[in-house]
């Protein structure tokens, strides 16, 4: 059975906030949020096509291929597609730093530069939550098997979300949601989550979401993961990225094993994020059977490790080696509760010795609002405020790329996937650009005087139009027209012919929305 | 640099970890001295704030 290349996206809302007092502008979400999408331009230039009165303001982006809109006045960045895992913590970064300038952008706007805008890698305050998305292509058959066909297959991924918030949570001081009180907890997401599986992302939020916008050929899907935390830190970012496409790999394949399934992932999604001891059992499916977190996620790494040996894993997952080491290394760090090796690759970690610290040097609680204050602060996107960036800054974080690395993730694309293509043909023609998505763009087509039917370019397969099969191609193609002939057409879905409602084609809990995020 | 082992300064007033009962996290064989350093450095740096307005100034609306 071929398992097919676990291409990998990403989606996050920003934390923003304008704090403008003595001002006459409005102090509100809103107006930073709008104040950032300004100082990001994009394509296509004109914007009459898709959105809600939430989400708007979609632009893609020539530098690196991704994109950016508004999303519930959170400023949102949508990474290009990408292959390795170990790119992913560059292409997060990269996010960071796009959002980074458009906040420097439009501080230098403010009247007499008054104010400050506040950008934080967060998703929550306490009381609500927002998104921080991982997106793996999957076959079309894993979803229709994961969401219709094979419960085990959603129990045993649900099982990998929710105790990989070992290395996935960024921590929190305090409960949110309104559960029960409590002073530390390794993740800010779980709180947030009441159902097993849903296609709704703004309320009773679900462990596996069921999304169906495959932004894809119709053989492929997309894994919409909503559960995870923002992770800052470099290594949380590799092992939340390549130990997922590990396991959607190893479901692709038929490789779960029964005994390592939660009775109740929603109740252990808690005690999990609550624990730390990092070591409490939690009820496993089979009668009377007991795992703790840790057990259960260096038993995946072992399935994992057998599973790259038995050769099924082909091509599908690059790095699979050096992704299971580290998992492997990182689970022992939990396992012997070190701390301090843990704080240098994962963010509850690091959180929690600097929060600790503070409270020990100033006499502090975890209730006081100092504490809860740097929580937030942790996250800050300003260099000069971030705690997390500070500490990466004196080279406390490891793995972290240099500043010349992120700044150039966040102005070139992948060169391994059609976000390469993408970019370039937004750079060559973008202002022939009239609609776009993941998959396709229209360029407006002028003929003589007039303008005749739109012209379609499609990219159904996001692992192909890199840069060794796009470069000849822009090469030898100066026209829409050319290049249409070239690259191909889009697939249309069965029930529309208009991207907007791409996605649905009746399977499963579908949802047709205009969030296309990759 | 020195190596040492220790565990997390405990808030004060709290009868062992509030986080766990007193069976809370430990820092074993590690050599903190280095982050430990770096994190006084950059709190004592950081921009006075006032806390309480802070997290009043940065609520946010849900999202997704």
């Amino acid at each position: 059975m071929t398992v097919c290349t676990k291409i990998l996206g990403g989606d996050f809302e920003l934390a923003n906030a304008l704090d403008a007092r003595d001002t006459s502008m409005s102090q509100s979400v809103y107006e930073a949020s709008r104040r950032l999408l300004d100082e990001i331009p994009g394509y296509p230039r004109s914007r009459m096509w898709g959105g809600s009165s939430i989400e708007w303001g979609r632009r893609f982006l020539s530098g690196n291929g991704g994109s950016a809109y508004i999303d519930s006045d959170h400023l949102e960045i949508n990474l290009p597609e990408h292959t390795r895992a170990a790119d992913h913590p560059l292409h997060v970064l990269a996010g960071f730093r796009i959002a980074q300038r458009a906040r420097q952008a439009a501080l230098a706007k403010l009247p007499g530069r008054a104010g400050r805008l506040n950008l934080m890698a967060t998703v929550s305050d306490g009381q609500r939550s927002w998104g921080a998305h991982l997106n793996v292509c999957v076959s079309r058959r894993l979803w229709d098997d994961l969401f219709n066909r094979k419960p085990h297959l959603a129990a045993a991924f649900a099982t990998h979300l929710v105790t990989a918030s070992l290395f996935t949570g960024q921590g929190q001081v305090g409960a949110g949601n309104e559960r029960a009180e409590c002073d530390y907890q390794i993740a800010q997401r779980p709180d947030f989550f009441e159902e097993f599986v849903g296609w709704q992302t703004t309320h009773h939020r679900p462990i596996l979401n069921s999304r169906d916008e495959g932004h894809a050929s119709k053989s492929l899907a997309r894994m919409h993961i909503i559960y995870f935390d923002n992770a800052l830190a470099p290594l949380a970012n590799h092992l939340k990225a390549g130990t997922t496409q590990l396991v959607l790999a190893m479901l692709e394949a038929g490789w779960v094993d029964p005994a390592l399934l939660l009775d109740d992932p929603l109740a252990s999604a808690w005690e999990v994020s609550r624990d730390l001891t990092l070591a409490a059992p939690l009820r496993l499916a089979g009668r009377g059977r007991k795992a703790s977190a840790v057990e259960v996620q260096l038993a995946l790494a072992d399935l994992a490790g057998e599973f790259i040996a038995s050769g099924e894993l082909g091509d599908a997952v690059p790095g699979a080696e050096e992704i299971v080491a580290c998992w492997r290394e990182t689970l022992e760090m939990v396992r012997r509760r070190d701390l301090a090796a843990l704080a240098r690759r994962v963010d509850w970690a690091l959180k929690y010795l600097v929060l600790s610290r503070q409270i020990g040097r100033r006499g502090l609680s975890w209730a006081s609002p100092e504490i809860r204050a740097l929580d937030l602060r942790y996250a800050n996107l300003d260099p000069l405020e971030g705690l997390f960036l500070q500490l990466a800054a004196v080279g406390q974080v490891e793995a972290m790329p240099a500043d010349e690395e992120i700044d150039r993730a966040a102005d070139e694309p992948p060169e391994s996937t059609r976000a390469y293509l993408r970019a370039h043909l937004m750079r060559r023609l973008g202002e022939q650009i009239g609609e776009m998505d993941w998959d396709r763009i229209r360029f407006r087509h002028t003929h003589e005087h007039y303008r005749s039917a739109s012209l379609w370019l499609g990219m159904p397969d996001p692992a192909r139009w890199g840069k060794a099969e796009s470069d000849p191609v822009l090469a030898r193609c100066r026209t829409p027209k050319e290049l249409i002939a070239a690259v191909g057409e889009p697939e249309w879905p069965e029930y529309s012919s208009s991207a907007a409602v791409w996605g649905g084609g009746g399977r499963g809990w579908t949802f047709q929305t205009t969030s296309r995020d990759w | 640099m020195e190596q040492r082992e220790r565990t997390l300064p405990r808030p004060a007033g709290a009868g062992g970890d509030p986080l766990t009962g007193g069976d809370g996290l430990d820092v074993l064989g590690a050599n903190l001295d280095g982050i430990l350093a770096e994190a006084d450095r950059i709190l004592d740096n950081l921009r006075p704030i006032n806390a309480e307005e802070y997290l009043q100034q940065n609520r946010q609306r849900g999202g997704e």
